[in-house]
């Protein structure tokens, strides 16, 4: 690089600094003037008995903003189909080498540890309903344990690559197929009959949870083309 | 100051830092993380701002909001991390030609 492009560079730099200070500056001046705001809390405490649930961030999630989540789970699907039809075989920047012989304190490792996180994302999934915890986060954690049995040489079975397309696209059939049919009874949009309401959650955080798991592995990991 | 305005504060300040690497770096790893990074500013405020009146009860609807977000930050995290790798396969650069030097 020639001195001049470093004194370009530099002045770039400056100004873009000077630029992002200023709107910082400005956003700051807006943010101290916030009024104080109770939100929507009330509401929610007092609605609470009849979301199926007794933790507000998964009532609010599933059941009063259903349709949110419904959307999201759509644009999981979106990002997926993305990214199958931009990558191919090609693409992979470092190609996986399997470690041979297969790393031994690894491998007993990855044995040890796989149903202890199994364990975990189902426990998430389960404490959803009461305590911080839910869908997405089980799937997350079930996606990590998908990912390093990958890292760890220890390909799925073959049966796996036949779910995986159907998984996939399964929490956002389930979670469109359970609002279809209570439309279809005369309520509004995923407006649940509370007194199913926390079976209705349940059955659809099951299915999201699969079906993210397999997203995100899919995702990050391209684990099934292992073989 | 209540904590909860440092906490909104602090959002926004990783947010324009973000925003500064997003425009001064040509490498698309860069950009990628730059735009984590703000995004990560953006939850922050949001969770500092849903508790800004009651901090033992804050409102359920903007966490519902972040944990969305961080979804959806993640799976467009994958496709651009795609994108990248297909461009880097395409050019042999990690950046792309049409921006100046």
């Amino acid at each position: 690089m020639s001195e001049k492009d470093i004194n370009s560079h530099l002045i770039k730099r400056i100004f873009l600094g000077i630029l992002t200070t200023g709107l910082f500056l400005i956003m700051l001046a807006v943010i101290i003037k916030l009024p104080e705001n109770e939100g929507l809390e009330e509401i929610i405490r007092g609605n609470i008995d009849k979301s199926g649930v007794s933790n507000k961030v998964t009532a609010v999630l599933l059941n009063f903003r259903g349709y949110d989540t419904l959307i999201e789970v759509g644009v999981l699907l979106l990002a997926v189909a993305g990214v199958l039809s931009i990558r191919t075989a090609d693409t992979e920047i470092i190609r996986y080498q399997s470690v041979k012989p297969v790393d031994a304190v690894l491998s007993a490792f990855s044995r040890l540890i796989a149903p202890l996180i199994f364990l975990v994302s189902c426990y998430l999934l389960f404490a959803g309903a009461y305590a911080p915890g839910g869908a997405f986060q089980a799937g997350s954690v079930l996606a990590a344990l998908f990912v390093l049995l990958r890292l760890s040489d220890m390909p799925p079975p073959r049966w796996i690559n036949v779910i995986t397309a159907g998984m996939i696209a399964s929490g956002f059939l389930v979670f469109l197929a359970i609002a279809g049919v209570l439309m279809a009874t005369g309520v509004n949009l995923l407006q649940y009959p509370s007194e199913y309401a926390g079976s209705i959650i349940f059955f659809i955080e099951t299915a999201i949870m699969a079906s993210t798991a397999f997203i995100f592995a899919e995702l990050f990991s391209e684990w099934r083309h292992n073989r | 100051m209540k904590t909860t305005m440092l906490f909104s504060i602090a959002g926004i300040a990783v947010f324009f830092i973000g925003l500064y690497c997003l425009m001064a770096y040509r490498h698309l790893l860069k950009k990628i993380i730059a735009v984590n990074v703000m995004g990560t500013g953006v939850f922050l405020f949001i969770v500092s701002i849903a508790a800004r009146a009651n901090i033992l009860q804050p409102d359920p609807v903007p966490h519902a909001m972040v944990l969305t977000g961080i979804v959806v930050t993640v799976s467009a995290t994958a496709f651009g991390l795609a994108l990248f790798k297909r461009i880097y396969y395409e050019t042999g650069k990690p950046y792309l030609d049409n921006e100046d030097k």
